[in-house]
């Protein structure tokens, strides 16, 4: 799934219209829009870092996520003019309506800055933000002076550290539109339509091929596992080792072996091994049940055979 | 892992995080030119990039970045246990980048790093000076390719020909109470006009790993076919560079055998064993903290899988196996080289 996150409804509404997300109306604190076919949802969260930091726990918490689980942070930002050109900022002409990829995200507040990963490609221009806690007026002078911070925003820096506890670096990315320039007075929700309208086109494109790396990033179950509560049975088994019937093949196998648990891990990791490198243990394992190998009577005769049924394997 | 499709990931390199405090460092400049499209991210420390949380290490791999920062704290160590020191006392080891652009599977950084992208550490210089001031008291064994592949980013780094500098310039002052210095430089790379370009410095070595083809096509990735190396490895010593050849690790597959003996033919054809330095053997080990972090990043592949044991803290093949697969090659190695030319990494004693 991918969950993206605006402030405000004025920024949904286009990504509501096209792809044709219905409201879920069992969530009362934020507006919730799903597309369950399409793996898309977004939650509305209102304006500044508390609010932005709720919706995003609230809605990961409520649908869980995993590895082919991706936060998208999208929206309208102001434009912070630097005095001058900084050695780095060249070739990224500034101007209302362009969309930026935040490669750097620093809370003005605390100082902390936050680095998404940036492992996909994609269309946009790249710049670095500032989530600050009121709306961006050129006379805030610790805004203003800077050189090397292109955008300034609300949310960005919360919407980050609250989805640090749901999502890796390489499942955030932070796509914003400039609206403005330091008077978000004069900005309206008809403008701000029109600003994210405007760029649909290469967020879809954005939001497509992340649809693909996810599906493709994720070949098995097994790193959904990882991210979240694990049993001993199913930890890091690569797709094929999941099969229920293997599973109860392996039961069976420990219970004619009398494995102890100790035992029963090593059993598994050597199938595991024999999976992934390709050794024929079905065979191995029918033979030692024709010989009359298997069953054993009891744990001795069982430790035994599994001796030899190392053996045998490797 | 390896059905993700390109296309869908940035070149490598595509962005390089620098160090605020090194930005106007000479090397940062020089690495920072070879790439000139790269988007340059100004930061205030390595960690706050390397150290994040949650990092998918090899998700990263697939489209690397690289971060130029100073080394800080600690700049020289002290040789690990499970790492041989050729006799050496005074083993050291200095780690002036972290990670690499090769891929192997086995590869024990993967267990190590929170991180895939590549930190180089642009102070050369506090390194060197404080090696200095080691060698004023004791000689050193200094192995500086150790959690990376130096020489495989000699083309990015250019460090490669300043440690065989700072190693020329320490010879020759031997005689004016300056105590020797030993460098050793591991790779798997295969450059052969590195040979042609460079003139070999006595206490350099260059210790090349080989594996048999069907390992490095197995779980060495990106890394030079066994031909390549070998081809290395003969200008290498062709050119009077002493060479030392690394079996290490010996990689299990059900026919070990016949691929390290195909191997060894290869080699015993190629290379002219009278002129290197010497040979080192190991098989496979690893700490369990690592292989624990490596079997959550790479489920898929079997080298990792492998079910090994344990002991004390280290993973490693079962007893039998260590001694059935390190004997056969050191037993063939024997009819070429002298016994004491042969290292074994158990003992960390000739044979
Ligand atoms: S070449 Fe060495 S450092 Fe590089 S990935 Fe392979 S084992 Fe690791």
């Amino acid at each position: 799934m991918i969950y993206i996150v605006t402030a405000l409804y004025a920024e949904a509404h286009p990504f509501i219209t096209r792809f044709q997300m219905k409201k879920d109306s069992s969530h009362t604190r934020f507006q919730v829009f799903l597309n369950r076919e399409a793996n898309l949802c977004l939650i509305i969260s209102g304006t500044g870092s508390v609010p932005s930091a709720a919706a995003v726990s609230s809605i990961c918490t409520e649908y869980g996520t995993g590895p082919r689980d991706f936060l998208l942070n999208t929206g309208i930002c102001a434009q912070i003019l630097s005095e001058r050109e900084t050695p780095y900022s060249a070739g990224n002409p500034c101007r209302t309506g362009q969309i930026f990829l935040c490669s750097k995200i620093r809370e003005q507040v605390t100082g902390r800055t936050f680095y998404p990963d940036l492992l996909y490609r994609h269309r946009f221009a790249e710049a670095q933000i500032i989530t600050g806690a009121r709306p961006y007026e050129k006379s805030i002078p610790a805004v203003t002076r800077t050189d090397e911070f292109l955008l300034y925003d609300m949310e960005a820096a919360a919407v980050y550290q609250a989805g640090s506890y749901y999502f890796g670096p390489h499942q955030m990315s932070f796509l914003k539109i400039i609206s403005d320039n330091g008077n978000p007075e004069h900005v309206t929700s008809e403008q701000i339509e029109h600003l994210i309208h405007r760029n649909m086109d290469s967020i879809a494109d954005y939001i497509a091929s992340l649809q693909t790396i996810l599906q493709e990033a994720c070949p098995d179950e097994l790193l959904a596992k990882t991210h979240r509560e694990e049993t001993l049975h199913t930890e890091h088994q690569p797709e094929s080792f999941q099969k229920e019937s293997l599973l109860k093949e392996l039961e069976q196998l420990c219970d004619d072996l009398h494995c102890s648990r100790t035992m029963a891990q090593s059993l598994r990791q050597h199938i595991r091994y024999c999976i992934l490198s390709g050794v024929d243990y079905a065979s191995v394992l029918k033979a030692m049940y024709q010989e009359g190998k298997l069953p054993c009577r009891d744990k001795r005769e069982g430790k035994q055979c599994f001796e030899e049924l190392k053996k045998r394997l490797l | 892992m390896k059905s993700l499709r390109k296309d869908y990931y940035n070149p490598f390199f595509s962005h390089i995080y620098v160090e605020e405090a090194v930005q106007d460092h000479l090397r940062t400049k020089r690495i920072l030119q070879r790439f000139p499209d790269a988007n340059v991210i100004l930061i205030g420390h390595y960690k706050d990039v390397f150290c994040r949380k949650g990092q998918n290490y090899i998700l990263q791999q697939q489209s690397q970045n690289l971060i130029l920062a100073a080394k800080q704290g600690r700049l020289i160590y002290e040789g690990a246990p499970v790492c041989q020191n050729f006799g050496n006392e005074n083993f050291y080891y200095t780690s002036c980048i972290m990670n690499c652009i090769y891929d192997c599977e086995y590869c024990y950084l993967k267990g190590m790093y929170p991180s895939g992208n590549i930190v180089i550490f642009v102070n050369l210089e506090d390194i060197f000076a404080k090696i200095r001031h080691h060698l004023k008291e004791h000689p050193m064994y200094l192995c500086i390719s150790y959690d990376t592949d130096l020489m495989a980013l000699e083309q990015i780094t250019g460090y490669t020909e300043e440690w065989i500098t700072f190693a020329k310039e320490q010879s020759g002052l031997m005689y004016s109470g300056t105590m020797p210095l030993k460098i050793e430089i591991r790779t798997k790379a295969a450059d052969i006009l590195f040979w042609q370009r460079h003139t070999p410095i006595p206490g350099v070595i260059y210790a090349i790993t080989l594996s048999p083809q069907a390992v490095i096509d197995a779980c060495e990735h990106k890394t030079p076919s066994l031909h390549q190396r070998l081809a290395s490895v003969k200008e290498a010593i062709r050119r009077g560079f002493p060479v030392r050849l690394c079996f290490d690790p010996m990689i299990y597959c059900k026919n070990w055998e016949q691929q390290y003996g195909e191997m060894l033919r290869q080699v015993f054809t190629e290379i002219d064993m009278d002129k290197l330095e010497n040979v080192s053997v190991g098989t496979f080990r690893v700490s369990q903290d690592y292989l624990k972090k490596m079997r959550k990043n790479q489920p898929q592949s079997a080298v990792i899988q492998f079910p090994y044991q344990n002991d004390n803290g280290v993973y490693h093949y079962s007893r039998e196996l260590t001694h059935q697969m390190e004997g056969f090659l050191v037993d063939s190695l024997t009819k070429k080289l002298p016994k004491d030319k042969i290292f074994l990494w158990e003992n960390e004693e000739k044979t």
